[in-house]
C-alpha cells in the first residue's frame, strides 16, 4: 500500500526571516479531522495567529492549501485557498482561486504552504519538487501581475505563478495575489500580506503527482461526476441549477440576464435600482468581445475566457478572466456604460493586483462626496462623479500606488474609510463585518441570515441561499416553505447551515463552486474513499464542515466578533429601497431577532454572544477552543484592523 | 501501407457550437494532460503526458502572438518517422510499430535513452521521465486514445489517413 494517497503527506513551512524552509510530515489525524486546504489553514491560523495581532506585521501567519482532489483528474479541482488575519476586516482573511497553481502544488508534492514572519528583502519562494529555495525578487518589486508572471514562468520554466502587483507591495488593504495571471484571491487583501511579508509570489512546478488508492474506480467515479454534473441535464430537484448550464459558455456574467433594467441592486451605491446601461452588459454582448474560452486545471466547465474588444475607445483591448463580479462590483456601482470599460478596468485590476471588489470602494466615495461626507480637499481637489470610466482609472491607479490623499485613503479600503471619516460617514456604509457583498438583501430575509453569518463578513460564497440555492434546500430538505424568498422567515438557518457546511467541503476537497455545486454526502464519501483508501462517509464529511466553519467562528471571536457585530448594516434597516420591483423592501431587526437566535440555536453557538459553546466544541473535537475560551480573559470589542501602520507612507521616485 | 491513426488537435471555424457546453476551443485545461499521465502511469502530471497544452496567453496580449494556445501530440509520421530515423537502437526494436494501430511505440528494454528521437521530433511530443526513467510517447492507449474521449470541448480527433 502506498504511504499516501490523495494527500501529498508533506507540509512546507517557511520563516521568511531567516530564510529557514522545512518539511513536515502531515499527520494522518489532521489530514481526517480538517480534510485539507480551508481546513489545514483554519487549524494553523488558530494554532499560530495570536489574538489582537496587527494583520500587516510580522506575526501574521499565511497559509496556503490544497486538499485531496487537487492534482487529480478530477473535473474543477483547480481551486486552492489562502487564510490569514485579514489587513482589510481585522478578522478571519480568506480566499479560494483557481488557474494552474493547485495542481502545481500538490503535484510537486505539498499540501498546505505556511508562510510566518517577515523577509528582509524582496523575495519569492520556488518550489520545484524537492527543490524549495527563497529567491531574490529585487528585479521584480514594483512590477506588475503580468509581467512578474511572465518573468517567473520564462527564468524558471514554472508551471504557474501565483504573485501581488503593486497594489499588494504598498499594503492596499483592498489589494489581492493574482494566480496565472487572470485569476484572484480577491476578497480579504491577501496581496497586502504578501507584501507586508517582502513575499512577491510563489512560482511552483510539480511533477512528482499524487498517488491514488483505486485508480480505476476514481477513473469511473471521476467520469460520472463529469456526466452527470457538467453535461447531463438538471438533476431532479436541482432544477434550479440549471443556471449552470449557461454558465460554461456565458461563464458567471449570465447573472446580467437574468436582472431587469429598472430591478438592479446597488446602482451608484444602492441609491436607485435603474441601471441604464443593462443593455449593453447583457451577456450576448460579452461574447461578442469573447475570443475563446477558458479552463482552470481538470475543469470541464470552462467560464471563463480571453476577450478582444470588439468596438469604442477600449477596441482592440485584450486580456483574460472577466466575472459577473466586474459588472456588479463596479459597471453597477458605478454607473458604467459598456463591456469595454469593464474589460479595461478588469485588466487594471488583474496588474495592479487590487481586488475586483474594490469597485466598491469608489462608489462609496464618490457617494460621500455627493452627502458632503468627503471634500474637496480630502479628494485632492478632485470632482467625483457617477458613470466615468476614466476617473475610475485614474482613482485605481491613485490606490494603488497611495497616491496623495485621496489615493491613501481608497487604499485602506470600503469599510475603514468610514471609521477614517466618522461614524456618519460609517453609517452609510454598506457592510457585515467590513466587507460588502452583492446583492441588496434588504426585503430578502434568507440573504440576512446567511451574509450576516458568514465568517469572512458579508460573503456569496460562503453559503449562498440565494435565489435557487434555497430552491435546492427546500427540495432536499423536503420543506417548501423553506424556499419562500422575501421577507419569511421559515427555515432559513437551516438552508444557511446546511450551505455553510457544504460550502466548507468545497474548500476543503478542494473543487469549484461553480462547475460541480452541490457535491457532498455519500457522492463525496464515495469518491474520497476511492482516491484516499480512507473510508469516508457521509456523517464523517458533514462533521468536517460543521467543525472547519464552527473553528473559523472561534477565531472570530478572539479577535472580538460577538453577535452584535454579525449585523446589517444601519442603512438597510433606516432606508428603504428607493425604487424598482423593491421600492420600499427594508431589513427589519424582528426578523433578524429571530433567524438569529434560531441559528446560533443550531449552530450550538450561545445565542447572546455567538461564542460557540463547550458542548458544540467537545462534540466537534475542538477541545483545544474550549480551554483557550474557558482560560482566556474577555476578548475586546471588534472594530477593524489597526490603521495607523498603513497610513500615508512616502513614495520613493 | 497500413493506415495511419493518430490523435489530431482541430478547432471548428465557428467561435462557439451549441449546445453552450461545447466551446469548439481548446480552453487549455489540461485535462488531456492528466488523463493521459492518469492512464500511463497512475497519477495526473503534466511531466509525466505524452501531451500538452502550450499556453501562449500572455503573448498573444501583447500582440507578439496571434495564437493563445498550442497542442502538442505526436502525429505518429508515416514511413520512417523523424524519430525512427535517427534511432541508434532501431535495428534492435528499440522504436517500433504497433500492429494494431501502427503507432511508434517505444520498448524501454532496448532504448538506451539517448535522448535523439526527443530532438528530432518535429511536435515536441516525445519526452523522458528522469525520475520514472520511462520514455513517454503517445501510444494510443491500444486504440482508444483517452485525451480524446475526455476532452471537455471536444477540440480533439482520432483520425485514420
Amino acid at each position: 500500500m502506498k504511504e499516501w494517497c490523495g494527500w501529498a503527506g508533506t507540509v512546507l513551512r517557511v520563516d521568511l526571516e531567516s530564510g529557514e524552509i522545512k518539511k513536515q510530515p502531515l499527520t494522518r489525524d489532521k489530514a481526517l479531522t480538517y480534510l485539507g486546504s480551508r481546513g489545514f489553514n483554519q487549524k494553523t491560523l488558530w494554532d499560530e495567529i495570536r489574538p489582537g495581532i496587527d494583520p500587516l506585521g510580522p506575526e501574521n501567519v499565511l497559509s496556503i492549501g490544497v486538499g485531496p482532489l487537487n492534482g487529480t483528474i478530477f473535473p474543477c479541482s483547480g481551486r486552492y485557498s489562502m487564510s490569514y488575519k485579514s489587513p482589510w476586516t481585522g478578522i478571519l482573511g480568506d480566499g479560494n482561486a483557481g488557474g494552474k497553481f493547485a495542481a502545481g502544488l500538490k503535484q510537486a508534492g505539498y499540501d498546505q504552504i505556511i508562510f510566518t514572519k517577515k523577509a528582509k528583502k524582496p523575495v519569492y519562494l520556488w518550489i520545484e519538487d524537492e527543490n524549495v529555495e527563497l529567491k531574490d525578487a529585487g528585479h521584480l518589486w514594483g512590477e506588475t501581475t503580468w509581467h512578474t508572471n511572465e518573468a517567473i514562468i520564462k527564468d524558471d520554466k514554472a508551471s504557474s505563478v501565483c504573485c501581488i502587483g503593486p497594489a499588494g507591495e504598498n499594503l492596499v488593504r483592498t489589494s489581492c495575489v493574482i494566480t496565472d495571471a487572470f485569476d484572484a484571491h480577491g476578497m480579504c487583501g491577501p496581496g497586502a500580506v504578501f507584501g507586508s511579508k517582502n513575499l512577491k509570489a510563489i512560482g511552483v512546478k510539480g511533477t512528482i503527482g499524487v498517488n491514488v488508492a483505486d485508480p480505476d474506480r476514481f477513473m469511473e467515479l471521476s467520469r460520472k461526476v463529469i456526466d452527470k454534473k457538467v453535461h447531463g441535464p438538471p438533476l431532479a430537484g436541482e432544477g434550479s441549477y440549471r443556471i449552470y448550464n449557461v454558465g460554461a459558455l456565458r461563464g458567471t456574467p449570465h447573472l446580467v440576464d437574468v436582472n431587469k433594467a429598472d430591478n438592479w441592486d446597488w446602482v451608484r451605491y444602492a441609491s436607485t435600482a435603474k441601471f441604464r446601461a443593462h443593455d449593453n452588459f447583457v451577456s450576448d454582448r460579452l461574447l461578442e468581445n469573447t475570443v475563446r474560452l477558458r479552463g482552470c486545471c481538470v475543469c470541464p466547465t470552462h467560464c471563463k475566457r480571453w476577450y478582444e474588444v470588439q468596438e469604442g475607445p477600449y477596441a482592440g483591448l485584450r486580456g483574460g478572466g472577466i466575472e459577473f463580479n466586474i459588472v456588479k462590483y463596479n459597471a453597477v456601482v458605478n454607473d458604467l456604460n459598456d463591456w469595454g470599460e469593464a474589460c479595461h478596468l478588469n485588466n487594471l485590476y488583474n496588474q495592479l493586483g487590487i481586488s475586483i471588489n474594490h469597485g466598491t470602494t469608489i462608489a462609496y466615495a464618490i457617494y460621500l462626496y455627493e452627502k458632503g461626507l468627503l471634500t474637496k480637499e480630502q479628494t485632492d481637489g478632485l470632482e467625483l462623479k457617477w458613470g466615468d470610466a476614466e476617473l475610475i482609472t485614474e482613482l485605481v491607479k491613485k490606490t494603488a500606488y497611495r497616491d496623495g490623499r485621496l489615493g491613501n485613503l481608497l487604499a485602506e479600503g470600503h469599510y475603514n474609510i468610514g471609521r477614517i471619516l466618522g461614524p456618519e460617514a460609517l453609517w452609510h456604509c454598506i457592510h457585515v463585518l467590513g466587507l460588502a457583498s452583492y446583492p441588496d438583501f434588504r426585503g430578502k430575509n434568507n440573504l440576512m441570515i446567511q451574509r450576516c453569518t458568514s465568517t469572512r463578513g458579508c460573503d456569496h460564497l460562503r453559503g449562498e441561499v440565494g435565489g435557487g440555492h434555497i430552491g435546492y434546500w427546500a427540495h432536499v430538505l423536503d420543506d417548501p416553505e423553506m424556499g419562500r424568498g422575501g421577507y419569511s422567515t421559515h427555515g432559513k438557518h437551516v438552508a444557511t447551515v446546511s450551505s455553510q457546511n457544504v460550502q466548507v467541503l468545497f474548500d476543503c476537497y478542494s473543487v469549484c463552486k461553480n462547475g460541480l455545486y452541490p457535491l457532498y454526502g455519500e457522492e463525496a464519501a464515495e469518491i474520497l474513499t476511492a482516491l484516499t483508501g480512507v473510508v469516508f462517509t457521509a456523517q464523517m464529511l458533514w462533521e468536517i464542515g460543521e467543525r472547519v466553519y464552527t473553528l473559523e467562528q472561534s477565531f472570530n471571536v478572539r479577535e472580538g466578533v460577538k453577535r452584535k457585530h454579525m449585523v446589517p448594516p444601519p442603512r438597510y434597516f433606516a432606508e428603504p429601497q428607493a425604487d424598482g420591483l423593491s421600492k420600499g423592501n427594508v431589513c427589519r431587526i424582528e426578523d433578524y431577532d429571530e433567524m438569529m437566535d434560531d441559528y446560533l440555536e443550531l449552530r450550538g453557538w450561545d445565542i447572546e454572544t455567538a461564542v460557540p459553546k463547550n458542548a458544540k466544541l467537545v462534540e466537534l473535537g475542538l477541545a483545544m477552543v474550549k480551554e483557550e475560551f474557558e482560560a482566556g480573559v474577555p476578548y475586546p470589542d471588534w472594530v477593524g484592523p489597526p490603521l495607523a501602520q498603513a497610513m500615508p507612507r512616502e513614495r520613493s521616485d | 501501407m497500413r493506415p495511419r491513426w493518430f490523435v489530431e488537435p482541430f478547432e471548428e471555424e465557428s467561435r462557439f457550437i451549441p449546445p453552450p457546453r461545447i466551446s469548439g476551443k481548446c480552453t487549455g485545461c489540461g485535462t488531456c494532460e492528466a488523463i493521459c499521465s492518469f492512464t500511463h502511469f497512475e497519477v495526473a502530471s503534466n511531466a509525466l503526458s505524452a501531451i500538452h497544452v502550450v499556453n501562449n496567453d500572455m503573448d498573444w496580449i501583447q500582440g507578439r502572438s496571434s495564437k493563445i494556445i498550442e497542442i502538442d501530440v505526436c502525429r505518429q509520421c508515416p514511413g520512417l518517422s523523424p524519430c525512427m530515423a535517427v534511432c541508434p537502437k532501431l535495428a534492435e526494436g528499440a522504436l517500433f510499430r504497433d500492429k494494431k494501430t501502427s503507432a511508434v511505440l517505444v520498448d524501454a528494454d532496448e532504448c538506451i535513452r539517448c535522448g535523439a528521437c526527443i530532438r528530432a521530433c518535429p511536435y515536441d511530443s516525445m519526452s523522458h521521465s528522469p525520475r520514472l526513467d520511462a520514455m513517454i510517447k503517445c501510444d494510443l492507449c491500444g486504440g482508444e486514445p483517452k485525451c480524446v474521449e475526455w476532452c471537455p470541448p471536444k477540440v480533439l480527433r482520432y483520425v485514420k489517413e
